[in-house]
């Protein structure tokens, strides 16, 4: 082998690795983690109802129903790359329980499902009752605040622990106004799960808000 | 549905024989059957065979503590095994780490945190001890104790009850079964009364979070209660694939990782921050690609791309309609964000969150979107 051929070969070698590695790393190639979804992938919205034969050893891919996007295909936002710094998801949606700093996602997602109706300024005290009184709720943290809402009991609490409030959005409901909301929390076996659904009153006084049952 | 009078030398045998004989003979593994209690007339119906993961000696107990409320508790109305099966879920699942002996004695015994009111397990009220320290180990704080987590001084209200004779113990099975459906049933209440079944719940813990978290599994409960997708043989492919994913156990969740020849690293970033380029394991849909890979069925890399291949099976035929070796989903109405991998009896195996790893679950009782089948 030429010394020419010494460099060339492990070079040409080198570039097609780069290459491969660019092709890997390109929008729609990449292995995107599994929260990845497109809106015409939702639980009830599929067009995946057809059965299909069973694949078998070697066949490949079962046969999809041809509506069936692949990731490649639909991909409909930047694919995340090696090089980014966050915001792995296609689609925005952060994992299961991905933790704190994948709330503000969670709560984007939520509020445009479940739209608001009061003004900015409700909204925001609105928002920081709710996570105060379900905190409450579900830790016993400062319930002595609201004597009516949480009126002394014999009934001893176990509290849920790890417990924060994801998403908050509310409407108004009549007279009052109904919170829904996403906390996460373990549970008294310590089970810990995020995304779990809670809903709340909220009543309008003369001095601010109530929490009302 | 089968429904049997028991003859009085079926009675002698005891209910869970005659249970695992009607289960030997149901079809598809899960019938039903409406029972007496012993001393009671009214027929309470009752499940049989292996259900919706609960362990099957800890659903023996749940169906004996209903089935004598008509004549322990002969005015409450509409107590269930879900009911008692969802209170051991959020209080210790199921006794889960624990063994369960066939006199139901579980070991070790089951206790909860101190509650010395120093904020250990998020309890901030001291509970001064009532049992000299016979149940939970301290003679100067109370703790829950047992798989559905009395304080000593209410298991003791119900222990002549619960045991006539003496002995009951809150560690046993049957004993805290059978307290909690009299602690359910209160003096009379009926639980069909939605007000009442809320109460009958509150007064187990102080939080209506914690109601709706009982009321959300007992659903679960009862819609797994019917399935008989769960307990049957499967196929030698299903069995592979499942063990696939089984062997996996452990190993930790990393964003973007995984595929068909196994963990590997991941991409940068989760949105909660987990740069998966720094950790060997799988990311949900990561865990399906190899374990289905290993059957050779090649899957779509991420979950919402996963539900669509196969037969689709809508959520709104409920978890009962899955079998083992079916993809299950979750979702809402933004789309799919995970996936496990179903193995019966309202069980999977997933890798559920960054920062945890893969592991066998109870199929989470909040946003289920279905499941996909590629193997029958």
């Amino acid at each position: 082998m030429s010394m020419s051929s010494r460099v060339l070969v492990p070079a040409a070698c080198s570039a097609l690795l780069l290459a491969l590695a660019l092709t890997l790393l390109s929008p729609g190639t990449e292995p995107a983690p599994s929260g990845h979804r497109t809106p015409a992938a939702t639980a009830t919205a599929t067009a995946a109802e057809q059965p299909v034969p069973e694949a078998t050893p070697g066949a490949g891919l079962p046969p999809a129903p041809a509506a069936a996007p692949t990731v490649a295909a639909t991909a409909s936002s930047p694919t995340p790359t090696a090089a980014a710094t966050a915001s792995a998801m296609p689609s925005g949606a952060p994992a299961a329980a991905d933790g704190p700093a994948a709330d503000p996602a969670i709560e984007a997602a939520f509020v445009r499902d479940h739209p608001g109706n009061l003004p900015s300024a409700d909204a925001a005290v609105v928002r920081t009752l709710a996570q105060e009184v379900w905190t409450a709720e579900t830790t016993g943290a400062d319930r002595a605040k609201w004597p009516q809402y949480f009126p002394p009991t014999p009934v001893p609490l176990r509290p849920y622990t790890q417990v924060r409030v994801q998403a908050v959005t509310a409407r108004t409901d009549g007279d009052r106004v109904r919170v829904e909301l996403l906390w996460a929390g373990a549970d008294p076996s310590g089970d810990f799960q995020a995304s779990r659904p809670g809903v709340l009153y909220l009543t309008r006084t003369a001095t601010g808000w109530e929490p009302t049952r | 549905m089968i429904r049997i009078r028991r003859p009085k030398w079926v009675r002698k045998i005891g209910c869970l024989g005659v249970l695992g004989v009607v289960a030997l003979g149901a079809v598809g593994g899960l019938g039903m059957l409406d029972m007496e209690a012993n001393q009671g007339s009214d027929p309470v119906t009752v499940p049989v065979g292996t259900v919706v993961g609960v362990p099957q000696r800890m659903m023996d107990a749940y169906v004996r503590a209903v089935a004598a409320m008509p004549t322990l508790s002969p005015s409450c109305k509409g107590l269930d095994w879900q009911l008692l099966a969802a209170l051991a879920q959020v209080e210790s699942t199921q006794a889960a780490g624990h063994t369960i002996a066939d006199d139901g004695m579980i070991s070790p015994p089951i206790v909860g945190p101190i509650l010395d009111g120093s904020g250990a397990g998020g309890n901030t009220t001291p509970v001064r001890d009532t049992d000299g320290g016979k149940w939970d180990g301290n003679s100067t704080y109370d703790a829950a104790v047992g798989p559905l987590q009395f304080l000593p001084s209410t298991f003791a209200g119900y222990a002549d009850k619960v045991r006539p004779g003496g002995g009951a113990n809150p560690n046993n099975i049957d004993d805290e079964a059978m307290a909690a459906a009299l602690y359910l049933c209160g003096n009379g209440r009926d639980l069909t009364d939605p007000s009442q079944l809320n109460a009958a719940i509150y007064q187990y813990n102080a939080s209506m979070a914690y109601v709706d978290e009982v009321l959300h599994w007992r659903q679960q409960f009862a819609s797994l209660g019917t399935s008989t997708g769960g307990g049957g043989p499967v196929s030698e492919r299903v069995q592979r694939v499942i063990d696939a994913a089984r062997s996996q156990t452990g190993v930790p969740y990393s964003w973007g990782g995984g595929n068909e020849q196994g963990k590997s690293t991941g991409v940068c970033c989760s949105e909660g921050g987990q740069d998966g380029r720094l950790v060997v394991g799988f990311d949900c849909s990561g865990l399906m690609l190899y374990s289905f890979a290993q059957v050779g069925v090649h899957l779509p890399r991420v979950a919402a791309d996963q539900a669509n291949v196969g037969t689709r099976i809508p959520a709104s035929a409920g978890v009962s309609a899955l079998q083992p070796g079916d993809m299950v989903f979750f979702g809402n109405s933004r789309g799919i964000y995970h996936v496990g991998l179903y193995i019966g009896g309202g069980r999977m195996i997933n890798a559920p969150k960054p920062g945890d790893s893969v592991k066998e679950a109870a199929v989470w009782p909040y946003d289920y979107a279905g499941g996909a089948r590629v193997l029958s």
